[in-house]
């Protein structure tokens, strides 16, 4: 743990400021050369990381959320959509900045075990595995409720539910295990075809915005008596704030690939910092197109796919459709992306012998890790047959606001102490605030939550501490040798 | 003890006959030495390289295999080694290998790109020409081969009112080689009438040992159908040197 005074390597404290440069290898453009004298090579592009972002955070924030947020907070949830944005923000930076300083994958574990020492990265590296599981979760339901409306457009006759599984977790379920498989199997060019939904995503929702806009205020004008601000008070903003911060959690999973992120120094800070910019814009766009259109309640009752229903109010049918289609991609590319950045996350704990090698083993055939993805696949396909929506979101953006939190701390203590190999090439502005605000704020936002939501995560961040202590004790983390 | 990497600082001078071959070498990629002996006068990058899906993060993949990578690698620079040739090995793990061998390409200042594929023996080289434009870095790698194959530069004319254009042609490359110091009597002419140039040079590549072939042939077909190199090595299953012939204007 932090030790304040800076201790010289040899001594067992060295542990927490273990400089991970050695561990790295020398980081160019386009490559990270390893210790043995082997490339790396970087491939993803902006705009590749940008995709990453905006793909993970999209499926949520628009076409999960915005019934749910209005129903709960009226047409302030455009404001609650607006304060996720600023926190994100707040924490976004200072990702960034420890990313150009430890381009590595394994995102937010990376930084906070080389800062703050082996058990804040047990904690912070198991909860975030478990965080993207249910992230992943919450999105495969949503996935479901798409594709239940797709079923009712076409007209077939709802089905009744299978005991005590609703129909929407069956196909929740279903796409679960079928991304999985396709993980497993090693599909090429996963990256293409996400760079293809993102852009196809954009485009419809485009298209569905300006429309909304300019017939919204065109109604505003006319409505003689325009639904209030704030219907249900300043609380339930808040609280919906704290339960649609799941629309932001992409910008930390660009950092679980930052070490395949070419030119790491420029890219990485546009790509987090942009992508939640761009959808910040859109979700508070969506809400405003959204409440014109209906009252709140009504958009409550609508749930999950109000979307479609707000789409039909503006285009018709086909609008419908589209926001349908886009429903569908949405929600499997922000679960196909949480897939991947928790298959990362469990790597990253796994090389440092947190949880047992074997987890990362990588299959020669495939080249696939097969049991790390059956370790995100297993438990996501539970969570998803529990169908509820909101605690899988909130327990989601629990864990990764307590990382958030730590992301913060870390920034400030390896600044305070400046370890000689700390030297990131984007620097936060605004320092010391940005951070210290941005670390109070993501534990905020815990506090308002549902209750449920914070017993489940506090158990999850209990069983990661548990575990440390029961198998991870005495890990050293990599300094100086590669130990087996 | 692992070969030496020094050389990864040291950026070579333009050299036009330098190759990069890439192997897969996990994958069990094999060079035949046939193929080394040829290489063998040349300044050769060896390049053992693992592709892996967007699934895996590349340090994986690292962590796992790269002790067999070096492994392997040295093995190959053993059999460079016994044929008297210089070999750089250089090592990559990546998520995208066509991207890989361009940027190693373009950093080394590499004249031409090997395409392997297996190759018992080489006693004849094709060298397709399709104009005058490239014909400078072709023939320069050409000419730099160790060893004594019956060299054919191949022309495809597309009707019969070209051949006399392709006739010239081919008789310029012929003395281009032999001013290079190529012997007169391993230089073979020969010219095909085709408006299929590509499956013509497959066709007269099938009992070749090794194709040279300039990159980037500016054809609307290739375009659509990829990289005509590619497709003649798919089609002719020997080996092909693709020589770079746009080395200036390198992003």
């Amino acid at each position: 743990m932090s030790d304040d005074q800076p201790a010289p390597p040899e001594t067992p404290q060295a542990d927490s400021h273990a400089d991970p440069a050695v561990d790295i290898g020398e980081t160019t453009d386009e490559t990270t050369i390893t210790e043995e004298g082997s490339e790396l090579e970087r491939t993803i592009g902006l705009s590749g990381g940008l995709t990453i972002g905006i793909g993970t955070m999209i499926g949520a924030g628009i076409f999960v959320f915005p019934g749910l947020a209005a129903g709960n907070a009226g047409p302030a949830a455009a404001v609650s959509f607006g304060i996720g944005a600023i926190v994100a923000l707040l924490v976004a930076l200072p990702t960034a900045e420890l990313a150009t300083a430890m381009p590595k994958s394994g995102g937010g574990y990376y930084f906070i075990s080389r800062g703050m020492g082996s058990l804040f990265g047990a904690v912070v590296g198991l909860s975030l595995w478990l965080g993207l599981v249910f992230a992943t979760a919450f999105y495969l339901v949503g996935f479901g409720e798409y594709a239940l409306a797709v079923l009712v457009e076409i007209g077939l006759p709802r089905p009744p539910d299978l005991g005590p599984l609703s129909l929407v977790a069956v196909l929740g379920v279903l796409c679960g295990v079928a991304l999985t498989a396709l993980s497993v199997g090693g599909t090429e060019n996963t990256t293409k075809l996400q760079n293809a939904i993102v852009s196809l995503l954009l485009g419809i929702l485009a298209v569905f915005l300006t429309v909304g806009i300019v017939d919204a205020l065109g109604f505003l004008g006319a409505e003689t008596t325009p639904e209030e601000f704030t219907p249900f008070g300043i609380g339930p903003v808040l609280s919906t704030a704290a339960l649609v911060f799941t629309s932001y959690l992409g910008f930390a999973q660009i950092a679980t690939v930052a070490g395949e992120m070419k030119e790491p120094s420029r890219n990485l800070p546009l790509a987090m910092v942009g992508s939640v910019i761009v959808v910040g814009v859109l979700y508070v766009v969506t809400i405003f197109v959204a409440t014109s259109a209906f009252g709140s309640r009504e958009l409550g009752q609508l749930g999950e796919t109000a979307i479609v229903e707000v789409a039909r109010s503006y285009l018709g049918l086909p609008g419908a459709i589209a926001i349908l289609i886009a429903g569908l991609f949405a929600t499997v590319s922000s679960a196909n992306a949480s897939i991947l950045s928790a298959s990362r996350a469990l790597y990253a704990v796994s090389r440092d012998t947190l949880v047992p090698k074997e987890v990362s083993r990588v299959n020669l055939r495939y080249g696939t890790p097969h049991l790390a993805l059956a370790l995100v696949g297993g438990p996501t396909v539970l969570l998803v047959g529990t169908g509820q929506t909101e605690l899988l979101a909130e327990v989601a953006s629990f864990l990764h606001l307590i990382m958030y939190g730590l992301i913060c701390v870390t920034l400030i203590v390896l600044r305070r102490q400046s370890p000689e190999w700390y030297t990131p090439t984007f620097q936060t502005p605004g320092y010391p605030v940005v951070p210290a605000v941005g670390g109070a704020a993501s534990i905020a936002m815990i506090a308002f939550m549902q209750p449920t939501s914070q017993v489940v995560g506090l158990f999850v961040m209990i069983g990661a501490v548990g575990w440390y202590f029961l198998y991870a004790r005495d890990v050293r983390l990599k300094g100086g040798e590669m130990d087996e | 003890m692992p070969v030496m990497y020094a050389s990864r600082e040291v950026r070579w001078m333009s050299n036009a006959t330098s190759v990069l071959v890439p192997v897969a070498a996990l994958q069990g990629e094999a060079l035949s030495e046939a193929l080394v002996e040829v290489l063998s006068s040349v300044e050769v990058t060896l390049l053992g390289y693992h592709e892996i899906p967007d699934q895996t993060a590349t340090e994986q993949a690292h962590d796992q295999f790269n002790e067999q990578m070096q492994r392997k690698l040295d093995e190959y620079v053993e059999l460079f080694a016994a044929h008297g040739g210089t070999v750089t090995p250089r090592t990559v793990f990546t998520h995208d290998a066509p991207e890989t061998f361009k940027r190693i390409a373009i950093e080394e200042d590499i004249g031409a790109i090997l395409v392997t594929n297996p190759a018992p023996a080489i006693d004849r080289v094709l060298v397709p020409i399709r104009g005058p434009v490239n014909l400078d870095p072709i023939l320069t790698m050409t000419a730099a081969l160790s060893v004594d194959p019956e060299i054919v530069l191949f022309h495809a004319a597309p009707s019969d009112e070209t051949r006399a254009d392709g006739e010239e042609l081919l008789s310029t490359a012929a003395a281009q080689l032999e001013a290079a110091g190529v012997d007169p009597d391993r230089i073979d002419r020969q010219l095909a009438v085709s408006d299929t140039p590509i499956r013509a040079i497959s066709d007269a590549a099938t009992d070749t040992g090794l194709v040279v072939i300039g990159e980037k042939e500016p054809s609307v077909v290739d375009i659509i159908f990829g990289d005509a190199a590619d497709r003649i090595a798919e089609a002719a299953a020997s080996p092909v040197l693709v020589v770079r012939t746009d080395r200036s204007d390198e992003d």
